[in-house]
């Protein structure tokens, strides 16, 4: 009887609501167009950066009558799975941040708009060369960079003093960077370098990004070569297997955030790490910043760099308005307050903190050097994960370092074969 | 003789649950304490049992700042509604399979377990779709709709096992007696399967508490968010905060526990009708 | 409708509701699954392209397929066998026990509430080298004189992950058991001590064949569950180090979401589905051979 009671009940309260709450909790106003937005909550959702975004959307909404924006989010660890699920299932928001690995696919599957039509003349010119170069497609601009960031050398000079070391003399080359980690490693007992090889990218990828090399080829024509049995990339693992006494035991699971809260701690001699800004490290005085470290001494320095673009999706129903609202979220007054990373053009950077403490000084001197590991193609994540999965071969494993290599130039080719 | 036996009987039985309880508690304790400690002591080398620095700023702001207690409160309603619906249909379900003869029966159980095979992982961009077809997005109901679908089958598969235990002779006593079969589910089986629905019923509301992914992908909105949004609010783009996370986790497990203290009573209260035993 | 075939129905009408929400949420995806598996359907392209069995092939003749099911069958098997013994075995000590039962049988569930992530990262924390507790209490103790590598070193930390998971799923089978406990034939037990058997006698010949069907019942679910469960791996190891804790499951998600191939995931998820039939067949035989007896099939 009870049963009856309740069954009826239930369906009764869920006609109603499912009827009166329709489909969708959030509704358009009026009759205005809505242009939805999407991006992760640590930005969107947080102050100080909120209220940026609300700043962003309100003087949008006000140059733009006839428009609303929506700003959703979603924090950063559902963030990525989420807006992959939105684009596989074809209802991606309108405008939206998409990060720099996934970019390739996103372009090359058509689903974003090139923006180079609706932009003035000239827009993209303010854009620092390298970091616009990533979201290119076929030569078009299919999305603007939003954020751009790179690694540095942090290195402890108490530590330094500890073992002898120079402190105002950072590692320049990477042979350096290996005895000085092995001498903190002896004189202090802690660890000497602060690899994370839990994370799977190319472990420290900035120190091969700084041997100039990459590892693949593109011809003018779109073929991809593989490029790793090259001495740069030997040299680069070599390193990473040299040092292997002076990381921590459970280096295979640490990935590069728990590296630095450990670094800002005080367990690890020297860290390749990004500006460290969410850490209290800059309240602290034992730390050194460095430039990253060279394969020989007279090579240009390089670090590895990313970041994030907006961009506009292909099938919106109002693009001029959806560019609109990108180039609103990359101006230079606002483009700075909405990240907590580095704008990836000269006003931009000048409005920020950055400019302005000179704590960041070295940063933004390599930030101009920053680029990635390989040219941007389809195969991005695919090329990466056997190329992470080789270098933990060798270095965790102890395979041997030319059938490792032989066999990831096979991998790579298999790979691009489609 | 015999006084010296128990003794060692009771000191076995004592050591058996003193190591259950710090292997169980071990973890609980170190949640706790991690919720206590600030975001700095957490990382220190090497670690402190107890709190250096007690503090509860991690609480105050998971209570404060966040939109926990909301998040709180649409946990409870999506579980106290899944388990309604799920208890609903499972009833009759099980009720069917167990007591009538019908034909595909063998191929309603398998259709049933089929449904739990594929991992939900691999279902959530072809659920994207349909939701979106079926315009369910940020739907309170629609979340209802697939939490109880996915915990349908587990069920009714556990509370068959029950129902299988009661012996028939007692829905034949009570048809002879005039009694429908509704009225026999209603009145005589479920009332025996009181076990079996606790547990099927701790179960569904566990689930439901826990459930993160589903719940993230289809929800866009704060207000509709459930508790562990809190949790997943403490992966940042810098990193774990470890101190947040686990005085979330801490306040999302208190109800939990309180629930099942309240359960614990009719879990135990085996088949009452002295017309079964035997 | 005349009464005899209102009889006949009868039992469809009581699965109709059950049926219908399955149908509506999940039919779809599946079906959609299984569908969009021959296709070539990627991030890269907004096209899906008939493929056939393409994406089968790819998957089964991947030199890590091989590893990436041994590693899930290990997972399953000696998760689950781990859960149903000390699961089995503490429900029936509980169930002895005088003192204390009502505060032992809360405990025993706690690890089954805490949040599956909160879980995940909560041991992942405590199981490292430096920083974590256990390390520090084991070299403390003097139980070891070097960290453990629980999680880095790809010889131990599948079992790592085990004991993990069984630590967190226990708690469903001293559930189900103590349950089934409820009904245990007190007579045919008494019976049996008065004929002189002792305990495990007892337990062997009269409890257990008592537990035989929430056994099997509960046994079929936790595999599943068990070779499902995905939260637990990818928030500790992602499937590292090396691969040494790669499932089905982990890898089905580095396929859509890092690969971005969301053909080939959803083929893999195809040949999970298939190997878990399989894996179950033996278990439903017994299921529907017990229910037979019973009288219900």
């Amino acid at each position: 009887m009870k049963e009856k009671w309740i069954a009826a009940a239930l369906c009764a309260v869920m006609t109603v609501s499912m009827v009166a709450a329709g489909g969708s909790v959030v509704k358009a106003e009026g009759d205005s167009q809505v242009i939805t937005f999407y991006g992760f909550s640590d930005w969107v959702d947080t102050s100080p950066f909120k209220e940026a975004y609300e700043t962003a959307k309100a003087e949008f909404e006000e140059e733009n009558p006839g428009y609303t924006v929506e700003l959703q989010s979603d924090p950063w660890g559902d963030w990525e799975q989420k807006y992959k699920t939105m684009f596989a299932a074809g209802s991606p928001a309108d405008v939206f941040m998409v990060n720099n690995p996934d970019f390739p696919a996103f372009a090359n599957s058509g689903n974003l708009l090139d923006m180079g039509e609706y932009v003035e003349e000239g827009y993209f010119d303010q854009f620092f060369p390298g970091v616009l170069n990533m979201y290119q497609w076929n030569g078009k601009n299919m999305a603007v960079p939003f954020t751009t960031d790179c690694r540095i050398l942090w290195y402890n000079k108490e530590m330094f003093k500890e073992a002898g070391l120079d402190p105002e003399q950072p590692p320049k080359t990477w042979d350096e960077l290996v005895s000085f980690a092995k001498q903190i490693t002896e004189k202090t007992g802690k660890y000497g370098f602060g690899m994370d090889m839990g994370l799977k990218e190319l472990p420290t990828a900035s120190l091969y990004c700084a041997s100039g090399s990459q590892l693949v080829n593109v011809a003018g024509d779109g073929t991809i070569t593989p490029n790793v049995d090259t001495d740069e990339f030997r040299k680069y693992v070599q390193t990473l297997v040299d040092m292997k006494d002076t990381y921590e035991p459970d280096y295979a699971t640490l990935d590069y955030h728990d590296v630095a809260s450990q670094f800002v701690e005080g367990q690890f001699g020297m860290i390749i790490n990004n500006s460290l800004m969410s850490t209290d490290i800059y309240e602290k005085d034992f730390w050194g910043q460095a430039l990253i470290p060279t394969m020989t001494a007279d090579s240009e320095t390089a670090s590895f760099g990313g970041g994030f673009g907006i961009a506009v999706n292909n099938e919106t129903k109002a693009p001029e308005a959806a560019v609109k609202f990108a180039q609103k979220l990359c101006s230079p007054e606002l483009n700075a307050k909405l990240v907590s990373d580095i704008p990836a053009f000269q006003e931009g950077m000048d409005n920020s903190d950055f400019v302005k403490n000179p704590d960041y000084a070295l940063i933004l001197e390599q930030i101009q050097y920053a680029k990635q590991s390989m040219p941007k193609t389809l195969y991005y994540a695919e090329i990466e994960a056997a190329a992470y999965d080789t270098v933990v071969n060798i270095v965790l494993g102890g395979a041997d370092m030319d059938e490792a290599i032989a066999a990831l130039d096979e991998k790579i080719s298999s790979i691009v074969a489609g | 003789m015999r006084g010296r036996k128990i003794g060692l009987n009771t000191i076995l039985k004592a050591a058996v649950v003193a190591v259950t309880t710090l292997i169980i508690a071990g973890p609980l304790y170190w949640m706790l304490m991690t919720g206590l400690k600030a975001e700095s002591e957490i990382y220190q080398v090497p670690p402190t049992l107890f709190p250096a620095h007690l503090t509860l700023e991690n609480f105050t702001y998971a209570l404060k700042e966040t939109k926990i207690p909301l998040y709180f409160l649409n946990s409870v309603v999506y579980a106290v509604l899944t388990l309604l619906v799920v208890m609903f249909c499972v009833s009759l379900a099980a009720y069917a399979i167990s007591r009538f003869k019908f034909k595909g029966k063998r191929l309603y159980m398998i259709f049933i377990l089929i449904t739990q095979l594929m991992p939900l992982t691999t279902l959530i961009v072809p659920l994207y779709i349909s939701f979106g077809k079926m315009n369910l997005m940020n739907n309170r109901f629609a979340l209802v709709a697939i939490y109880s679908a996915v915990q349908i089958p587990v069920a009714i598969w556990l509370l068959l096992g029950y129902f299988n235990g009661i012996p028939r002779e007692i829905d034949e006593a009570a048809i002879i007696d005039g009694c429908t079969h509704f009225q026999v589910l209603v009145k005589i089986i479920l009332p025996l399967a009181k076990p079996g629905l606790m547990a099927m019923s701790l179960n569904a509301v566990i689930f439901v508490w826990q459930e993160l992914m589903l719940a993230m992908t289809f929800t866009n909105v704060d207000t509709l968010r459930p508790m562990m949004a809190g949790i997943s609010s403490a992966i940042t783009i810098t990193g774990v905060k470890w101190g947040q996370m686990n005085a979330v986790g801490v306040i999302a497990i208190i109800p939990m526990i309180i629930i099942y203290i309240f359960c614990q009573k009719y879990l135990v209260e085996g088949l009452s009708s002295g017309a079964v035993k035997g | 409708m005349s009464k005899k075939t209102r009889r006949a129905l009868a039992p469809y009408l009581y699965l109709v509701p059950a049926t219908l929400i399955i149908i509506v949420m999940l039919g779809f995806p599946i079906i959609y699954n299984i569908g969009v598996s021959t296709f070539k359907w990627t991030l890269m392209s907004s096209e899906k392209v008939f493929t056939g069995f393409d994406n089968y092939i790819a998957i089964l003749t991947d030199e890590k397929f091989i590893k990436i099911v041994t590693t899930t069958l290990v997972w399953t098997l000696l998760g689950v066998v781990l859960q149903m013994l000390i699961g089995i075995g503490m429900a029936l000590f509980v169930d002895k026990l005088n003192v204390g039962k009502k505060f032992v049988r809360v405990s025993m569930l706690i690890p089954w509430i805490i949040p599956g992530v909160v879980t995940a990262l909560m041991w992942k924390w405590m199981l490292q080298a430096d920083l974590g507790i256990i390390n520090y209490l084991l070299m403390h103790l003097g139980i070891t004189e070097k960290n453990v590598l629980f999680m880095s070193d790809p010889n131990i930390a599948l079992f790592t992950l085990v004991m993990v998971n069984t630590w967190k799923a226990t708690p469903f089978w001293f559930l189900m058991i103590t349950a089934g406990l409820q009904s245990k034939p007190v007579d045919q037990m008494e019976a049996a001590t008065m004929d002189g058997a002792r305990y495990h006698h007892v337990v062997r010949y009269v409890i257990l064949p008592h537990l035989s069907p929430v056994i099997a019942s509960t046994g079929i679910l936790t595999a599943i569950w068990t070779l499902n469960y995905f939260d637990l791996i990818w928030a500790t190891t992602k499937g590292g180090p090396m691969d040494a804790t790669s499932t089905l499951p982990v890898y089905t998600y580095r396929l859509a979401f890092e690969f971005n191939d969301f053909g080939r995931a959803a083929a893999m998820a195809v040949i999970s589905l298939v190997i878990i039939s399989v894996a179950c067949i033996p278990y439903m035989k017994k299921m529907f051979d017990n229910l037979k007896y019973e009288g219900v099939l």
